[in-house]
């Protein structure tokens, strides 16, 4: 959209600077904004029709950069944060972090996020930030902190966003592999960042139980065929239940059969076979 | 002081690129600019000797696309070397600067047989768009070049002007190409290497069906066993890797390559980038790999 300022639109994004918002919030900004207009919806509505804010939805609008004229101008991660933060519990996970931690050479054109919230709108995928279409996955575990890998982001003195540290990003891909790629993209992270030195095992076996015994046991797994099965016996064993139903290995594919081998140690069922396993994780270029 | 320039760009680059993804679903206009960052890097290298083809060559999914395949990398970029580089020597020949443009190699890693940088910083002062600043990877491997090199034009395939000047550079043959992508898809099973495998084989036939040609048959063998040895050497589990490699296995991995071909496809997931077209037909991967790959290698 071609951009284009009024004199007021100028000043109304200077005081914005000047409060270091990145993002107006209709609900937060309108006493100020009300020196400019005595309905702000209707003036920060005038002004994305300008292409002088871009709209973000639910009365959230954000400031691009001066003499630009499209949301691809801006990062869209503090969009993403000036969009979803005020409803809760949120980061920046899954592909878009692997993406981010260039534990992939791919790259998707949508943005991949755990949510605590309930949110229609979000879980349906029709949702979009700054141009990018979101998938989500939602939990009701407490599973947000930084103790447990989730990250802020400073773009800026006013920009910000969360996102999962290298470690729980590939934790969390046994978790909820539907959003982190193919299959061969996430376990050749979990060999990228072995080798690299930016997957913490000791972090992962703290990150997976807290995300339950089943993601437990695919990284005792995962870090057994990386050769720190140490580290996994050490600090999973005694607190993943012997007795508990057999998990997949891969949460998205194949349905369990007779045939498929169950790991004697991990007992995870392989819906997905050692050797690609294998194959993925020692591709090192 | 600044280098020689190696851009030319015109003044509404980012019209031009924000033109170019509108076309392109799933290209964003930050893997465009991270990509210009990239090939200026290559350029670089080529004009100050780092890449020779005599020493070092192009090799990878640049070197693909020097071949004309539409299939791009985004971020990591790929070379291969005779020997071992010395990189605080290769830290000097990657960093450029110019008016609009400075590259700075950062930390570089040691793996098997194969240095990389990683990050490699770039500030693309051409730009305002989102990646402007910001980083890419380049490896070094070190396992070998057996074939003289091949010089092409550094096909960037952007409708837009770009470099100061064209520019051919020294790729890897794409003999060699054909069989490390063909040991990699068998050790590792990745869906690029299939499908670049097939690109290939596709242009083993237009380039007057050289498949049927007995001496390219041997070439080709001769130089995966040539690959399959080097893999062997980095290490046990790369070694165990390899011999379990016996004919009939090597024959089943590519006439059955299953379901991991088109591996995020049911998820939503585009797994390769395409600079040009779309991902090529899955069907039509299978029968180049059937029908041109299978006869060249075990008939």
């Amino acid at each position: 959209m071609p951009q284009s300022f009024t004199a007021r639109d100028t000043e109304v994004i200077m005081r914005a600077r000047r409060k270091r918002r990145a993002v107006l919030v209709l609900r937060e900004d309108s006493d100020w904004l009300r020196e400019f207009h005595p309905r702000p919806k209707d003036l920060l509505l005038r002004m994305a029709g300008r292409g002088a804010l871009i709209k973000l939805g639910a009365g959230r609008y954000a400031i691009p950069t001066l003499g630009s004229d499209a949301a691809a101008y801006n990062a869209w991660q503090p969009m993403l944060h000036g969009r979803l933060a005020p409803l809760g519990d949120y980061y920046l996970g899954f592909f878009s972090a692997l993406e981010e931690h260039r534990l992939t050479d791919l790259s998707e054109p949508f943005t991949t996020v755990l949510v605590r919230f309930a949110s229609r709108q979000l879980m349906s995928g029709k949702l979009e930030v700054a141009g990018r279409p979101l998938r989500a996955a939602r939990t009701r575990r407490l599973v947000f902190k930084s103790d447990l890998g989730v990250e802020v982001v400073r773009l800026s003195r006013t920009e910000r966003y969360l996102r999962s540290n290298p470690t729980r990003t590939l934790v969390d891909c046994l978790w909820h592999p539907q959003l982190s790629g193919a299959t061969e993209t996430w376990v050749s992270a979990w060999g990228r960042g072995m080798r690299e030195e930016r997957l913490d095992p000791l972090a992962a076996c703290r990150y997976a139980l807290a995300l339950g015994p089943t993601v437990a046991r695919r990284t005792g797994l995962m870090l057994d065929l990386l050769g720190a099965g140490e580290v996994a016996r050490a600090e999973l064993l005694g607190r993943v239940r012997r007795s508990d139903r057999a998990p997949l290995m891969l949460a998205d594919g194949p349905v369990a059969n007779a045939q498929m081998e169950l790991d004697p140690f991990w007992r995870v069922r392989m819906n997905v076979s050692r050797d690609r396993l294998e194959g993925w994780l020692s591709y090192g270029k | 002081m600044a280098s020689e320039p190696i851009l030319a760009v015109e003044e509404n680059i980012d019209e031009q690129i924000i033109e170019f993804c509108e076309t392109r679903h799933g290209l964003s206009e930050e893997q465009v600019v991270r990509d210009i960052a990239r090939i200026v890097c290559i350029v670089n290298l080529v004009a100050n000797g780092t890449l020779d083809g005599e020493n070092t060559v192009l090799c990878g999914g640049m070197a693909m696309r020097c071949l004309d395949s539409p299939r791009m990398s985004v971020f990591d970029g790929d070379t291969s070397s005779r020997s071992e580089p010395d990189p605080e020597v290769l830290r000097d020949a990657i960093s450029h600067d110019e008016e609009e443009i400075t590259i700075q190699a950062g930390a570089w890693r040691r793996g098997n047989e194969l240095i990389t940088f990683r990050p490699v910083e770039y500030d693309a002062r051409f730009s305002q768009l989102a990646g402007a600043r910001d980083e890419f990877s380049l490896s070094v491997s070190h396992r070998g070049v057996e074939r003289p090199a091949l010089w092409r034009a550094l096909n960037h395939r952007y409708p837009f002007p770009l470099l100061a000047q064209d520019v051919e550079v020294p790729i890897m043959d794409p003999d060699e190409i054909l069989a490390e992508k063909i040991v990699a898809w068998w050790l590792f099973g990745h869906a690029k290497h299939y499908n670049d495998i097939a690109f290939l084989a596709a242009r083993m036939v237009r380039d007057g069906r050289r498949d049927n040609d007995p001496n390219v048959k041997k070439l080709v063998s001769d130089l995966i066993e040539i690959k399959l040895q080097r893999n062997r050497e980095i290490g046990a589990t790369q070694a165990r890797r390899v011999d379990a490699l016996s004919p009939p296995e090597r024959h089943r991995r590519l006439a059955q390559p299953a379901d991991h071909v088109d591996p995020g496809e049911q998820k939503g997931f585009n797994s390769l980038a395409y600079l040009h077209g779309t991902r090529p037909d899955r069907a039509e991967v299978d029968r180049l790999v059937q029908r041109v790959l299978l006869p060249l290698l075990f008939d």
